[in-house]
């Protein structure tokens, strides 16, 4: 946004020629297509997908958070069409299919979760071995799961997603079909990176290198690549997010149009499909949604087809809601919990970024200085299953970054307040605010009713995308000359974190 | 001042690599291998004088040092005999204490404790036994879960009975090695469980392009906005 400083006309109102097609055909139209993308972009892309290939291969199976249970529903979905049980807390018996309990058993993927001594099988017998079990398998054994289990209550439009990748390796092992999941998943952090540079071209009129900055802070973000290669909704949460917020602060900047509106409901749908956690994106749309006919209709009044066809819309998007189930899991989340109170509420957000005061009563296992440790470190350097981490200073060393990257970023809206398109900036602000109140009142309650966290900070990945903005802020600060310099510095670091990541990985896992 | 962003990350991704090998280098291991077993239960409750076999250990490298997870109740645990002995013959292969007045948690897995047992070489079969010489009880941490491919448990005094489940055990090198000199050896094991056409080698070819063509990439990304200006440009299609 700090780019903004240097635009000096509103990109959404200039039109620019469309180069001609060269060839009519589809195959000529693809490539045509493909030329037009940026390079920077496409250079990006390309880093981006070796550096979740990695990630991808090399961790071993159900090393992601709460992999095994989304595998077991993507493969409950895919081989029956039905989703799992909902969660009735009742005894869970096959919750997994015999198919992944001998893949369990014989891997042994699951035993070194939360215990650093132990490891995954590493005998090349056990696994031939278990490549002769699984090949006499029936058939029936891959759909003898789909019980109740933690993400039974989540809207299937993510393990629709993964049920492709499923189906089109249907005819190989278990291992085959579970790693090409992940792969089809790590393809949404590439839709993630397309759209915050779309984003970030929307703010800066198109500036390369505040849209590379933004981007690739999205795409090489350690915890987004984890979490998008493997399975998990999270990772196309942030993806779905990403679009969302593309099409609001498009809607905002090019003014009202039925397209813009349908693309931003479809998109908001498709993040509600996801995760319920995207209900906090519900108060932005519509934010989005008034600025913009605001702007429209500004002196005139909207036309009764106009208002019915929004409505109508919404409408529909809210019924798709009800009917997949996505409202089911946030009334669920809502019912459970103790009682909120907004004084209790208000002493827990002091604890949980600052010290205590002396007459605050504390609020029990909440960790000092816990923004720090959720956000911050859980946020950008624990994986697996929050047990491998980076040495202690690293996570001051990113926190001070972080801190930097946000003060910049504000630095650049107040130097441009003049020219900021405020519209835009709302509709951001009020998805970030909703979804970290969100989350800290769903935290809150939990503290209130078992004292315990779940919070993670994997639930804030999906604001990369403004923390991109920020970046590029940040670095629209820099002399110009020096900027492509700095940018360089900032990909360098999150290589590196990138590289050593994996290596941790590597050597908790198989030496 | 394109060149010189280029040049940055060209720099910045030698630096990467050389520090990643620093790393790699300092990082000594002493873990040979391990029977997979999570420690988070208590398996067996080991009397004094009582003895608790895991039987018919895969040796996967050469070990010197035992390492098992156990309970003390908070008090100072029990001096413990390890004793190897060959599965097929039942030949005393090493042996060794752990020295009394520990004091462990199960629910504390850095709280494991360790004992010498001399070399052990790989490639066969072995019993591990743990007998309590002290005068207390001690229990001894595993998974109550069987596996097809673990071992079995056993215990008692003169006539061992069958255990359900397996007690958690690392088996630690002579001499600790880098974790550059255990990369082979630890690509070839990270790609067990994969698609058929995944090996090893897919892993160093990973290391290559996240050394050389990723970099590349990146600097031909930020060279690219330096040849386009770092102004306005026409939004995207």
């Amino acid at each position: 946004m700090g780019e903004a400083t240097e635009t000096d006309a509103e990109p959404s109102r200039r039109h620019y020629p469309r180069p001609p097609l060269v060839a009519p055909g589809g195959a000529g139209r693809l490539r045509a297509r493909l030329a037009q993308v940026p390079p920077p972009l496409a250079a990006l892309l390309a880093a981006v997908m070796i550096v979740a290939l990695a990630w991808a291969l090399l961790a071993p199976p159900a090393e992601v958070p709460d992999e095994p249970v989304h595998f077991a529903y993507v493969q409950i979905l895919a081989e029956t069409g039905q989703r799992p049980q909902a969660d009735t807390g009742e005894a869970r018996r096959n919750v997994y299919s015999s198919e992944q309990r001998l893949a369990r058993r014989s891997s042994n993927y699951e035993a070194p979760i939360s215990f650093p001594t132990v490891r995954p099988e590493w005998r090349t017998s056990a696994f031939a071995r278990w490549r002769g079990r699984e090949s006499a398998l029936p058939p029936p054994a891959r759909r003898d799961g789909g019980a109740a289990n933690s993400a039974a209550g989540n809207p299937p439009l993510y393990y629709a997603w993964e049920a492709i990748a499923y189906r089109l390796t249907a005819a190989w092992g278990l291992f085959t079909r579970w790693y090409a999941m992940r792969v089809w998943s790590m393809l949404l952090l590439g839709v993630a990176v397309i759209a915050t540079w779309l984003l970030a071209g929307e703010l800066t009129g198109a500036n390369r290198l505040a849209q590379l900055a933004a981007s690739a802070f999205v795409g090489l973000q350690p915890g987004a690549t984890a979490i998008s290669a493997g399975i998990n909704p999270d990772g196309a949460m942030i993806a779905a997010w990403a679009v969302v917020m593309w099409l609001g602060v498009r809607l905002v900047r090019r003014g009202l149009s039925a397209g813009g509106v349908a693309a931003l409901v479809v998109a908001t749908l498709a993040a509600l499909l996801i995760k319920a956690t995207s209900f906090a994106l519900l108060p932005a749309v519509a934010v989005a949604l008034a600025v913009s006919a605001r702007r429209a209709f500004r002196g005139r009044r909207p036309s009764p087809a106009a208002i019915a066809a929004l409505v109508a819309l919404v409408g529909a998007a809210a019924v798709a809601v009800v009917v997949s189930g996505a409202a089911d899991r946030l009334a669920a989340n809502d019912q459970s919990g103790g009682q909120l109170s907004v004084h209790g509420f208000l002493s827990y957000m002091w604890q949980a970024y600052l010290p205590n005061l002396p007459f605050q009563t504390p609020v029990q296992h909440l960790a000092p200085f816990w923004g720090y440790d959720v956000w911050v470190k859980s946020g950008w350097g624990n994986f697996g299953w929050a047990e491998l981490l980076l040495p202690p200073a690293v996570y001051v060393v990113i926190g001070v970054a972080c801190v930097a990257i946000l003060a910049g970023g504000a630095l650049a809206v107040a130097r441009a307040r003049a020219r900021v398109d405020w519209g835009a900036l709302a509709f951001l602000a009020v998805a970030a605010a909703a979804l970290v109140v969100g989350l800290h009142i769903g935290e809150y309650r939990q503290f209130l009713d078992s004292h315990l966290s779940l919070l993670q900070g994997r639930y804030l990945l999906v604001l990369l995308p403004i923390g991109g903005l920020a970046l590029a802020g940040a670095l629209g600060q820099v002399p110009r000359r020096q900027r492509p310099v700095a940018l360089g510095v900032v990909l360098v670091a999150m290589l590196a974190l990138q590289v050593f990541e994996l290596g941790i990985v590597v050597g908790r896992f198989y030496a | 001042m394109r060149s010189r962003a280029g040049a940055v990350v060209g720099v910045g991704a030698v630096v990467i690599v050389v520090a990643a090998v620093v790393a790699l280098l300092l990082d000594q291991r002493e873990l040979a291998f391990t029977n997979g077993v999570a420690p988070g239960e208590e398996v067996v409750r080991l009397k004094p004088q009582l003895n608790a076999c895991q039987r018919n250990v895969q040796v996967l490298a050469p070990f010197a040092t035992i390492r098992l997870a156990t309970d003390s109740h908070h008090r100072p645990g029990p001096l413990l005999r390890l004793t190897v002995l060959e599965r097929r013959s039942g030949r005393v292969l090493g042996g060794g204490t752990v020295p009394a007045g520990y004091v462990t948690r199960l629910d504390a897995p850095q709280d494991q404790i360790s004992g010498f047992v001399g070399r052990v070489k790989a490639k066969r079969a072995i019993d591990v036994c743990v007998t309590n010489v002290g005068g207390q009880a001690v229990a001894l941490g595993g998974t109550l879960e069987s596996r097809p491919e673990n071992s079995d448990l056993t215990a008692g005094i003169r006539r061992a009975r069958p255990v359900p489940g397996n007690l958690a055990l690392s088996f630690l090198k002579p001499k600790p090695s880098s974790l550059l000199a255990e990369l082979p050896a630890a690509l070839r094991r990270a790609a067990l469980f994969h698609p058929s056409f995944v090996g090893a080698w897919t892993f160093w070819v990973l290391a290559a392009l996240l050394a050389v063509v990723v970099p590349l990439l990146l600097a031909r990304a930020v060279t690219a906005v330096g040849d386009e200006g770092t102004g306005p440009a026409p939004p995207d299609a």
